[in-house]
């Protein structure tokens, strides 16, 4: 309303003094109604024009027209008093006078803008009857249609037809216009229905008509009937709907607040696509309220609902069930606030074709929106699962929700929507991107972590596992012997040991002369510490041969199931450090040793790959991958002989 | 009412039926088998899944089905009237790992039989088959219960599609007797004939045969 006239005002001030001043030029402001004059030249014009009878006409003309410019024009009370002194006015005169004329003119604007609003509103909410010319092109449309249809029929069905819908109507119309209640005249449309369509399935006349043809000749019949009495038949004044109408479009808007989640809808109301259907909706329920007849009502509520249930498809998975419909549905009677909605309803209950309504498609859409507005005339604090002293509080508006997605969007352009859908992605964007950021820090930190495990884990072991370097002369002879309990091996290793003060592992291991050869092969690949430092320490003969060429440790490795090259690895199993100790004379710096008498294989291995430096990764006996068994058979025994 | 007279060979029956139950039982899915038989996917061509129709023709009678999805949710449930009333039958559904919705199947029971008596025509469907390992409801107490308040009792899947079609074929062929039966007893029984005769002036109307005298009216 208020756009429409927005323009019409402005037009309004554009005026140009020259076609305010009177035609005489006499410095007046002139009247349209006065044919442009002033007052005072329309007075001499009328005297010269005038005659008799004519001056009546005239007067009678200046009255209506003083009438009617209380309304649109402004006549300047202030000139014909200026006009008697007979003053020219000065030009300050001629500025207030536009001044107020201006003013004037907007308050009269606003007023007609009034005027129009409280027509307009009396229209929507008052039972004032549609001007005749309109009411009876909808009729013409109806008839006509309807004629058309009857073209179609052969003509004695179509007189029958005729006959009978006549016979209604009239009686529907001189009932109405008797006064009778509406509950009676529905009883008659009903009556008039059942009887119809008994005959229409019944009668031979209609014996070849097909099921398609009979409903629309129902549809036709009940809109005939309902289009030409309309006026008298919706929202009666003996009723009080009227008041129901009221009483729900105030509580609507005190419910603004309700959002469709709350109501148990998943309505994505940024999305461009849901909006669009949505306004759809929304149009189509209050278009309701312009429709003359049952039928086309009804269409425009199934329009309505198929916008809804694109609405809620757009904005959510699959085809909603009633379950999603329905809270869709509410949350739109909300939005819309449909003028007149309990008229309509009662309207359409009472008149339409009961049949019409329980079976077909219109009857349960319209089913859902009579669900929704009971729903919302007793909507209270439980039903929205809130508690008592909220929902009064929102109700009286004490505190007030943000507002609605929709509301916030509704004065928007597309521009602007889109703007704001974009700004929307980049938020999402941005936090998924922090989110990532966030991942790989988190990651980073395990992996850090990682290290650091493993780090200790390896001084840990290295603690536990000292690696102490004695005096070449402290060979462990003695813990050799502990170890092994066996005097003869301890004998013989510190007389080696003594007798050979050279370093080199190889030459060692000449001067060893294992005694029980077969035994410590057999033991070699045996994981149980306590054998195989008997077997480390042991030189076999077979494999000192092949080890022998090569003296330095470092060469060994190829052998060794070590992975890394370069860093000497032996094997050792041991775990008692005593033994680690006679790896441990290695004589070669830099060079590692050993280690691994973990106990748990697993972390053995997990550990192994960590190149750090210096330190040895051992490896046990244990299956490294990629390593054969025909390997592994042969290291523990190679690698012994390597260190010693 | 809308079903026709057996007499009557171009009409055919027209029945409303109507889906109740807790949400998230699988009523829309059970609908959206039977009809379309798609199970849970997304089809562009399906607006929407709450009302719904079939054909269907039994023993050579055409049956028109309606059928009617409603909200579960229990802040609804006083909106349940307006949903069934005129309808000629209900289907109640329970999920049979939930004993909840088969408690609330039993209040639609009673509440049915209160407003309706016994011309709507009831089934008590526990759905979600599928999910026998985690069931709640026995089978014998659920079957115990319907033949005490007069309804038949159908376990179905949606998702297996497990005696969705039994469930309707049944259904509707219990509605076409019941309506046959009201319809027999509304032609024979005098209430039915002093109905129609209390509003003389329209069985006037009715009672006078077509003429071939054109009307000039239209």
């Amino acid at each position: 309303m208020d756009f429409l006239t927005r323009p019409k005002r402005s037009t309004l001030f554009q005026l140009n003094e020259s076609d305010l001043m009177c035609k005489n030029s006499c410095g007046f402001y002139g009247n349209p109604e006065w044919h442009g004059l002033c007052s005072r030249c329309f007075r001499d014009y009328q005297k010269t024009t005038e005659s008799g009878p004519h001056h009546r006409t005239g007067a009678k003309a200046v009255a209506t027209e003083k009438a009617a410019s209380g309304h649109h024009h402004h006549r300047p009370p202030p000139s014909s008093s200026t006009v008697a002194k007979d003053v020219p006015p000065s030009t300050f005169d001629r500025f207030v006078s536009k001044k107020r004329q201006q003013s004037e003119r907007k308050a009269h604007t606003m007023r007609s803008i009034f005027a129009a609003s409280t027509t307009a509103s009396k229209d929507i909410a008052g039972d004032h009857p549609k001007p005749a010319r309109q009411v009876s092109a909808d009729v013409q449309c109806v008839v006509r249609e309807f004629n058309e249809f009857l073209q179609t029929l052969p003509k004695p069905v179509a007189t029958d037809i005729v006959q009978r819908v006549q016979v209604v109507s009239n009686k529907l119309l001189e009932f109405s216009a008797a006064d009778y209640s509406v509950d009676e005249m529905s009883k008659i449309a009903n009556t008039f229905y059942e009887e119809f369509s008994e005959r229409l399935n019944r009668h031979d006349l209609y014996a070849g008509l097909g099921e398609e043809a009979s409903s629309k000749l129902m549809d036709y019949a009940e809109s005939y009937i309902l289009v030409r009495s309309y006026k008298y038949l919706f929202c009666p004044p003996t009723t009080d709907d009227e008041d129901k109408d009221l009483v729900m479009q105030n509580r609507v808007r005190k419910l603004n607040w309700v959002t469709a989640l709350r109501l148990g809808a998943i309505v994505d109301e940024i999305n461009p696509d849901v909006r669009e259907a949505m306004d759809a909706a929304i149009t189509d329920l209050i278009e309701v309220d312009t429709k003359k007849t049952v039928d086309a009502k009804l269409k425009s509520i199934v329009e309505c609902c198929r916008h809804i249930a694109a609405m809620l498809q757009r904005s959510g998975n699959g085809p909603p069930s009633a379950d999603q419909f329905l809270p869709a549905v509410i949350y739109l009677v909300l939005k819309a606030n449909p003028p007149r909605m309990q008229s309509n309803i009662k309207f359409i209950t009472r008149f339409a074709n009961p049949n019409h309504l329980r079976t077909g498609e219109a009857g349960y859409f319209f089913t859902n929106l009579c669900c929704a507005v009971s729903f919302i005339e007793s909507m209270d604090a439980k039903s929205l699962e809130m508690t008592e002293e909220e929902f009064l509080q929102y109700m009286s508006g004490d505190v007030s929700s943000p507002a609605s997605l929709y509301d916030q969007q509704t004065f928007m352009c597309d521009g602007l929507r889109q703007m704001n859908k974009n700004l929307q992605l980049l938020h999402e964007l941005q936090q998924r991107q922090n989110r990532l950021i966030e991942n790989i820090k988190a990651e980073r930190e395990g992996m850090d972590e990682f290290w650091e495990s493993c780090f200790e884990r390896a001084r840990n072991l290295k603690e536990k596992f000292p690696l102490t370097i004695h005096p070449r002369k402290q060979l462990p002879v003695f813990e050799y012997g502990s170890a092994n309990n066996t005097e003869q091996h301890a004998k013989a290793l510190s007389d080696s040991i003594t007798a050979s003060p050279d370093p080199i592992p190889g030459t060692t291991t000449t001067a060893f002369s294992d005694p029980i050869p077969g035994t410590s092969t057999t033991a070699s690949p045996d994981p149980i510490p306590g054998t195989t430092t008997t077997i480390s320490s042991d030189p076999i003969p077979g494999t000192s041969t092949t080890a022998s060429p090569d003296p330095i440790p470092g060469t060994t490795t190829t052998a060794s199931p070590d992975p890394i090259p370069g860093t000497s690895t032996t094997v050792s199993s041991d775990p008692i450090p005593g033994t680690s100790n006679t790896v441990s004379p290695d004589p070669i710096p830099g060079t590692s040793t050993t280690v691994s008498s973990d106990p748990i294989p697993g972390t053995t291995t997990t550990a192994s790959p960590d190149p750090i430096p210096g330190t040895s990764t051992t490896a046990s006996p244990d299956p490294i991958p990629g390593t054969s068994s025909k390997e592994e058979m042969a290291v523990p025994e190679a690698d012994p002989l390597i260190k010693f | 009412m809308t079903a026709p007279l057996e007499g009557t060979p171009r009409g055919a029956y027209n029945f409303k039926v109507v889906l109740l139950g807790e949400g998230a039982v699988g009523k829309t899915s059970l609908v959206l088998r039977y009809v379309e038989n798609k199970f849970n996917e997304r089809h562009e061509s399906t607006l929407q899944a709450s009302f719904l129709t079939k054909k269907l023709s039994i023993g050579g009678k055409r049956v028109n089905l309606a059928i009617w999805d409603t909200a579960g949710q229990e802040r609804f449930h006083a909106l349940g009237p307006i949903y069934y009333r005129d309808s000629n039958g209900a289907i109640l559904t329970y999920d049979i790992t939930d004993e909840d919705s088969f408690q609330k199947v039993k209040n639609w029971v009673k509440e049915l039989k209160k407003m309706l008596g016994t011309d709507i025509c009831i089934v008590i469907v526990g759905n979600k088959l599928d999910l026998e390992k985690q069931r709640n409801v026995p089978v014998a107490v659920a079957e115990e219960y319907a033949a005490s308040v007069g309804a038949k009792h159908f376990q179905t899947s949606a998702k297996q599609n497990k005696g969705v079609e039994e469930l309707f074929f049944d259904l509707s062929k219990r509605m076409i007797e019941q309506g046959d039966r009201i319809d027999a007893a509304k032609r024979n029984g005098p209430g039915g004939g002093g109905s129609r005769s209390g509003q003389g002036n329209v069985t006037l109307l009715d009672e006078s045969e077509p003429q071939p005298t054109k009307s000039g009216c239209c």
